[in-house]
């Protein structure tokens, strides 16, 4: 698929937009914002929140990133091990509680129609999704 | 366990954001604001993914370039690069290749393509966005020569000669579009 012609065009625009605002001295631009009644320290305070709000969205990932590792590390089954049911829905129960996108399955851990075997399963899934951090 | 430490390269680069000078902080923010309406972002988070892709090594900026430029290629590459880089890989099966004017630097991640259906997403803003600069313009022979000439790649002495202005007027009715293009940026976050 080919840039149409309007995305071609565009391009020659924006370049030309860009290249002005490089090649403006320092007052010409200041003077641009200035007299929209946006004073250097606006410029500055507006920029630093982007930079701070994209910090915050490296840190985020990083957490997520770890997490996932983590997760990965200790997803295979053969490292979970086994707990009794009745620890099982305590810690279940326990997660349901700090998490409400959790589903109601999860919440029910602890009613007795789920059955002890399916319980060690429901463990098993929280831990692989990194809902529970398995410390065993 | 992965080092998720910044490595010093991208700490250099975080440094160098901010420090910034105020005046290429504002010409930052005014680049971001004429890429913005190609794009289904606003202006500031295009600066937040520019900054981003600039720390995390997705866009490398080598030693000789000013960081204003190349956060400014950073930003064009994420507006309107995607088109360019679907239609090279296509081409040539992977090769990057620089846009004569702002691809300083070489690509260390490919991004992700788009799908078809994204590039006609991206075709048809551009579609709109093109109509709407020239409605703005429509009552105004001049200006809409201006932008004809500007669209077709021509500047400077060149422009002038051929739309039969002076460098007064061609600065005039730049400076008008720059401002309509920046009205409608700031007119989409409300």
């Amino acid at each position: 698929m080919t840039k149409s012609r309007n995305s071609i065009e565009l391009d020659h625009l924006t370049d030309q937009l860009v290249e002005d605002v490089l090649n403006m001295s320092d007052a010409e631009i200041l003077s641009e914002f200035n007299e929209e009644g946006v004073s250097n320290e606006d410029i500055s305070k507006l920029f630093t929140s982007h930079v701070v709000a994209a910090k915050m969205k490296i840190g985020r990932e990083k957490l997520a990133s770890a997490r996932r590792m983590m997760m990965s590390q200790r997803g295979g089954s053969d490292r979970i091990r086994p707990r009794t049911p009745a620890e099982a829905r305590r810690l279940i129960d326990r997660a349901a509680k700090e998490h409400s996108e959790l589903t109601q399955a999860a919440r029910n851990a602890n009613s007795d129609q789920v059955s002890d075997r399916d319980i060690m399963q429901q463990y098993a899934d929280l831990v692989r999704l990194g809902v529970i951090i398995d410390e065993s | 366990m992965e080092d998720l430490s910044l490595h010093s390269n991208q700490e250099e680069v975080a440094d160098q954001i901010e420090d910034l000078s105020v005046a290429d902080q504002a010409r930052l923010i005014k680049i971001a604001r004429y890429y913005a309406p190609r794009t289904a972002m606003q202006a500031g988070d295009l600066l937040q993914e520019a900054y981003i892709r600039s720390i995390d090594g997705t866009r490398l900026c080598p030693p000789d370039v000013l960081m204003v430029i190349f956060l400014a290629n950073v930003i064009r590459s994420i507006a309107c690069g995607e088109l360019d880089k679907r239609k090279r890989r296509e081409v040539d099966g992977g090769l990057e290749i620089g846009h004569q004017n702002f691809d300083l630097f070489a690509e260390r991640k490919a991004d992700i393509a788009p799908s078809q259906e994204d590039l006609l997403i991206i075709m048809e803003g551009d579609d709109a966005f093109h109509a709407w600069l020239m409605q703005q313009f429509e009552n105004d022979d001049e200006a809409i020569l201006i932008l004809l000439a500007m669209f077709e790649g021509m500047k400077g002495e060149q422009l002038c000669r051929e739309v039969g202005c002076d460098a007064d007027q061609l600065a005039t009715i730049r400076r008008r579009i720059k401002r309509k293009i920046e009205t409608l940026e700031k007119s989409s976050k409300s």
